[in-house]
């Protein structure tokens, strides 16, 4: 039994939002027919917030689990709504052991590394900006996601990753003519993406009660 | 013949100068050859034609105080530092070169012959049309019809409708110069990739 | 307010000043910048003391070490118990508040006034140990100071604010000691903790400055030497000594009468610099004596000196003691500051102006004489009143009387050397004259020798005629140099403005030129229409040229002169004689109208432009008019400025043009056959003179126009 945290920022006043929902929803869609488990921290429910995430964290019932965020973010924080509401000073031993995944600008240089000296496993994430563009939902869509599909699919994360790569190639490859600078964006991104910690961790080994 | 879509701005405070051979010679190349008497005059028709490709004539010495090198100024730092400007001036070569800091295309005497001043306007055009800065200016403004705004969205909250990125590409400011980078890159990994081939 | 126990007056309730131990710096360091003055400031209360010798010893001050100490010894009357306890530890007064006069034998005009000399120690080390006798005294007094322990206490205090540090808390030890001698008496200073080392440059450097300590125009000053002691050669142990300059190449004195009440002033006339006596001036009596060296004279000084003296302006004496400042010896003489001004005015034309560099000059002053002339409480200036900045303009004065007279010596030396030339010229024609009559009769063997001769003498004669010629030409250029310079136009705007003017027509004619022969023949109509204005072109700008360049080549000529113009009578003469036919002839009236006249220095033929070509534009404006046809010229003056207006009632000048019309460019009078820089030139001209041109709104209505041109005074 996997347990998954879902993080995103439904905010609508934010442009972003259209983005970080469809995101959001398509994996919850997937994971549906999987039968597993996950709560959604969203903006609507009124969970993306630090004071919440705190007592939930430091009373977290079930580790390890993978965790997914949806939001902006700066290199040491995960933001929603211009406040932060998981950062370094969170309590970041909850994610011991667990899978850490997120599509957030930057957050891969501080919050990345002080999860990984926290015990957690893996981490999957950006290290610089990253820049989206609006016309192009669905690619972008299809490229963030695509890691965490290829772990559902039983891949462990060193081939998570190589089809992530792909995915953001075969996007440009399929736009680079009409689009040069979407494609040149999307290149842009896929040179940030950065893993720290464990490349042979599949999703089974963050199943709950181990 | 045809001629050249590019605008070539003159900003001169010498009345003499209009419609003199020189201007005659170039507006036979070039279709729309604007004389303008002050720096306003030349700005306005600017900032309202940007989007089109410009080539600008600067006189150093204008009336009322105004120098040319002041003009450049306020162009580079207020409009487009992809913009190429003449310097055309009565006065020694030596002496402007001295005192311009911006980005200036070339600095050519009034004495010389007019062949001489339309041959550098031809050579900054062609340069215009052959810079990454262009390219990427040029496709964005075609762009800008189409699309809807905001265009890019920074995931840490950067919005950038396709006005403002050719902004920062004209400005030359980081982010603008981060989009020239990109392209080169994606050309670069296109090439690597085997995507593409360069011409033999 | 009052409280009800305080009904009567309660000696209580009585609140006293203290002083922050920060103090200390403040009047101290702060006050004297540099540690040549505070060596001045000691040795001047040495002089207050009425010592005969100071001896200024450095021991061991480079590399400064534990045992570094500068010493100050004198021989004055020194202090008692007493003095030091309710003088000397008294902060702030002048110890010599009651008498501006040291007792006797000396009966010396005090120098040291303002009290804080004693702080200048500070500015030196940081401990002072100070040992002071009076004679028939038993026992030496000595007190110790160290500074450093109020700085370190100051440094506390700022942490801590308590409020215990506060100066006049401060416990200074002091102690008796025997004396050697019962009959000595003086003031000894020692200074440890130094606080910078000393090279052979400071050395040298403060004994010359304290060379500069007494003028040597005061005779009456009963001795007082000054002796330095240090490890350096020449300075192991020497006297300091005011040099007396004896070789400059010329000398001035000017002194005062009291009872007349009279200054001697210097007055130039004619080759001859004469002393006349004028009333006394506000700042009081002064006596100055001037050396002015010229070139070869500086020579002479430099080898004479070789270094340690210099030329180097004019220094201001009060009471025999030195007062102007001097910078802490900064890399070169040109830092120190000429607070008198004099190099200065040097940038307002430097043809023949005296620079500090060309003279020493001692000028004394006097405390009851001269009380209006106060140091500055830093010491680097004085009080900039009324007095100062009057006694500031006198010594200008002088300089300008003995620049004048410099200048005409230097004219008769030019001429004395052209007639010269000229002479020996003659001489040689009178010799070769000589030689051809000695060779008619000379026998054979000296008739060889002799046209030898007649050949020297004439390849002379060449030389000497080639000389001639060329002081000339020197001579021409250095008039036509003169003129450029003289506040016509700045060589620089003048460069300037024929690189604009020609290069803009030409480029424009070249142009055209160039046009004209790739292009000619096209039918094409834009092209013959272009032939035509280009072929047009040529011909205006090139009419424009020659006029340009004929009135900027007008400042080149070597025979421009200023003469006295009477703008009234001018503007009366073009007027009613010079073109009255033309006015007449068109039926134009005009109208002359000066309230009051101004009478300026310049060029007439320049000044008569400016005139003529407002005319000429006038009449070309108002000639076509139906009605009246007026023209009018007035002029008025103002505090600071004459003001001339200029009007027509023509077709007047539109709102956009009213700047441009002063382009060279500018012209809307083309068809009757103007090119069209008229008022080009008049506005170069009147800038030239300081002064300036613009349209203003038209006297005349509906329509003319008025233009007004402004002549500030010179200052």
């Amino acid at each position: 039994m996997i347990k998954f945290i879902i993080a995103y920022d439904d905010n609508e006043k934010e442009d972003l939002s259209i983005f970080f929902k469809t995101c959001a929803q398509e994996l919850i869609a997937r994971l549906n027919l999987e039968i597993h488990e996950f709560i959604e921290w969203n903006h609507t429910n009124k969970y993306l917030n630090e004071i919440y995430i705190d007592i939930f964290l430091n009373n977290i019932p079930y580790t390890p689990f993978v965790f997914l965020s949806y939001s902006h973010g700066s290199e040491d924080s995960l933001v929603g709504e211009n406040l932060p509401y998981l950062s370094v000073r969170s309590n970041l031993d909850a994610f011991k052991n667990s899978l850490f995944y997120t599509f957030s600008c930057s957050s891969g240089k501080l919050l990345g590394q002080k999860l990984l000296e926290k015990g957690c496993t893996s981490f999957i994430g950006y290290k610089n900006d990253i820049f989206f563009a609006a016309p192009y939902l669905a690619e972008f869509v299809e490229c963030s996601n695509s890691g965490i599909y290829s772990l559902l699919n039983g891949e462990n994360v060193a081939v998570a990753l190589r089809i992530m790569l792909d995915t953001h190639n075969k996007k440009i490859d399929e736009l680079y003519q009409d689009n040069f600078f979407v494609a040149s964006v999307i290149r842009d991104n896929r040179d940030s993406l950065i893993h720290y910690g464990n490349k042979d961790a599949k999703i089974d080994d963050f199943a709950f009660g181990q | 013949m045809n001629k050249s879509q590019t605008n070539i701005i003159v900003i001169e405070d010498d009345e003499r100068f209009r419609g003199s051979a020189v201007l005659f010679l170039i507006g036979m190349h070039y279709e729309t050859v604007k004389f303008c008497l002050t720096m306003a005059e030349g700005i306005a028709f600017l900032t309202s034609h940007l989007d089109e490709k410009n080539i600008i004539i600067l006189d150093y010495q204008l009336s009322q105080g105004e120098m040319g090198n002041e003009v450049l100024h306020v162009i580079r730092k207020d409009i487009s530092k992809l913009v190429p400007v003449i310097f055309w001036t009565a006065n020694t070569i030596q002496e402007i070169a001295e005192i311009i800091s911006d980005k200036t295309y070339a600095v050519v005497s009034k004495t010389e012959s007019s062949e001489t001043l339309l041959s550098i306007i031809k050579q900054a055009e062609n340069e215009l049309n052959h810079t990454i800065e262009g390219a990427l200016e040029e496709w964005l403004v075609l762009e800008k019809g189409i699309s809807v705004d905001p265009y890019l969205i920074k995931v840490s909250k950067q919005e950038l409708t396709i006005k403002e990125i050719l902004n920062e590409l004209r400005l030359q400011t980081p982010t603008g110069q981060k989009f020239e980078k990109n392209l080169l890159m994606l050309t670069i990994d296109l090439l690597l990739r085997r995507k593409e081939k360069l011409n033999d | 307010m009052a409280e009800d126990n305080n009904s009567e007056a309660n000696k209580d309730n009585v609140l006293y000043w203290k002083f922050d131990v920060s103090t200390f710096r403040l009047l101290g360091r702060e006050l004297i910048t540099d540690r040549i003055t505070a060596l001045f400031e000691l040795v001047k209360n040495c002089y207050d003391a009425n010592s005969t010798k100071v001896i200024i010893e450095f021991i061991d001050v480079n590399p400064i070490s534990k045992n570094s100490k500068i010493i100050i010894w004198d021989n004055g009357y020194g202090m008692s118990l007493d003095d030091i306890k309710n003088k000397w530890m008294i902060i702030g007064t002048s110890n010599k508040r009651s008498s501006r006069i040291s007792p006797a034998p000396f009966y010396r005009k005090l120098v040291g006034k303002k009290g804080v000399g004693r702080f200048a120690v500070d500015k030196l080390g940081s401990k002072l140990l100070l040992r002071a006798k009076q004679e028939g005294q038993e026992e030496v007094i000595c007190l110790e100071l160290n500074w450093k322990e109020y700085e370190d206490l100051s440094n506390k205090m700022d942490l801590n604010q308590t409020s215990e540090a506060l100066f006049t808390n401060m416990r200074n030890v002091f102690w008796m000691e025997t004396a050697k001698r019962k009959e000595s008496h003086g003031v000894k200073l020692e200074v440890s903790e130094i606080r910078d080392f000393w090279s052979k440059q400071d050395i040298e450097r403060s004994y010359i400055q304290l060379s500069k300590l007494v003028s040597p125009i005061e005779l009456n000053i009963p001795s007082f030497e000054i002796i330095i002691k240090s490890q350096y050669d020449n300075f192991r142990n020497i006297k300091v000594k005011n040099t007396s300059f004896s070789n400059a190449s010329e000398e001035i004195k000017l002194s005062f009468n009291k009872s007349e009440n009279t200054q001697e002033v210097l007055k130039h006339s004619k080759g001859i610099l004469e002393i006349r006596n004028m009333p006394l001036r506000n700042f009081g009596p002064i006596k100055l004596r001037l050396l002015y060296f010229d070139l070869q004279a500086k020579r002479l000084f430099s080898k004479e000196y070789q270094g340690t003296e210099r030329i180097d302006g004019i220094k201001i004496y009060r009471d025999g003691i030195i007062t102007t400042p001097f910078a802490e010896y900064a890399g070169t003489v040109d830092e120190q500051r000429d607070i008198l001004g004099i190099d200065k005015r040097r940038w307002s034309g430097f043809f023949d102006k005296v620079s500090s560099r060309d003279i020493i000059g001692y000028l004394d002053i006097t405390d009851f004489d001269n009380p209006e002339i106060i140091d500055s409480t830093n010491r680097q200036d004085f009080v900039d009143n009324i007095q100062y900045q009057d006694l500031k303009r006198f010594i200008v004065e002088q300089l300008i009387e003995l620049e004048e007279y410099l200048a005409f010596k230097k004219k008769e030396v030019t001429n004395n050397t052209k007639s010269g030339l000229k002479n020996v010229k003659g001489d040689i024609k009178d010799f070769s004259n000589l030689v051809r009559e000695i060779k008619k009769t000379a026998p054979a063997p000296f008739k060889e020798r002799l046209t030898i001769l007649e050949k020297t003498a004439k390849l002379v004669q060449i030389q000497v005629s080639k000389g001639i010629k060329a002081f000339d030409e020197l001579e021409k250029e250095k008039v036509r140099q003169e003129n450029l310079f003289m506040s016509i136009m700045s060589l620089q705007d003048y460069a300037f403005e024929i690189a604009h003017v020609i290069n803009t027509s030409l480029s424009l004619i070249l142009g055209a030129a160039e046009f004209i022969k790739n292009y000619y023949p096209n039918s094409d109509k834009n092209f013959e229409d272009q032939f035509k204005i280009e072929a047009n072109r040529i011909f205006s700008e090139m009419t424009k040229l020659n006029q340009a360049v004929v009135f900027l080549l007008s400042y080149a000529q070597s025979n421009i002169s200023f003469v006295k113009i009477d703008i009234k009578k001018m503007t009366e003469n073009l007027f009613n004689d010079i073109y009255v036919e033309q006015f007449e002839k068109k039926g134009i009236s005009t109208e002359v109208n000066f309230d009051k006249n101004l009478i300026i220095n310049h060029n007439e033929q320049f000044f008569r432009d400016i005139f003529q070509n407002l005319i000429t534009n006038s009449i070309k404006a108002v000639e076509d008019n139906e009605g009246l046809k007026l023209i009018k010229c007035s002029g008025r003056v103002e505090s600071d400025k004459f003001i001339l207006l200029f009007s027509d009632n023509g077709p007047g000048i539109s709102e956009e043009d009213k700047e441009r019309v002063f382009n060279i460019y500018f012209t809307r009078t083309e068809e009757k056959g103007g090119a069209g820089i008229g008022l080009y030139i008049v506005k170069k001209r009147i800038e030239a003179m300081k002064g300036s041109v613009q349209v203003i709104e038209n006297e005349f209505k509906p329509t003319g126009t008025t233009i007004q041109l402004v002549l500030p005074f010179a200052d």
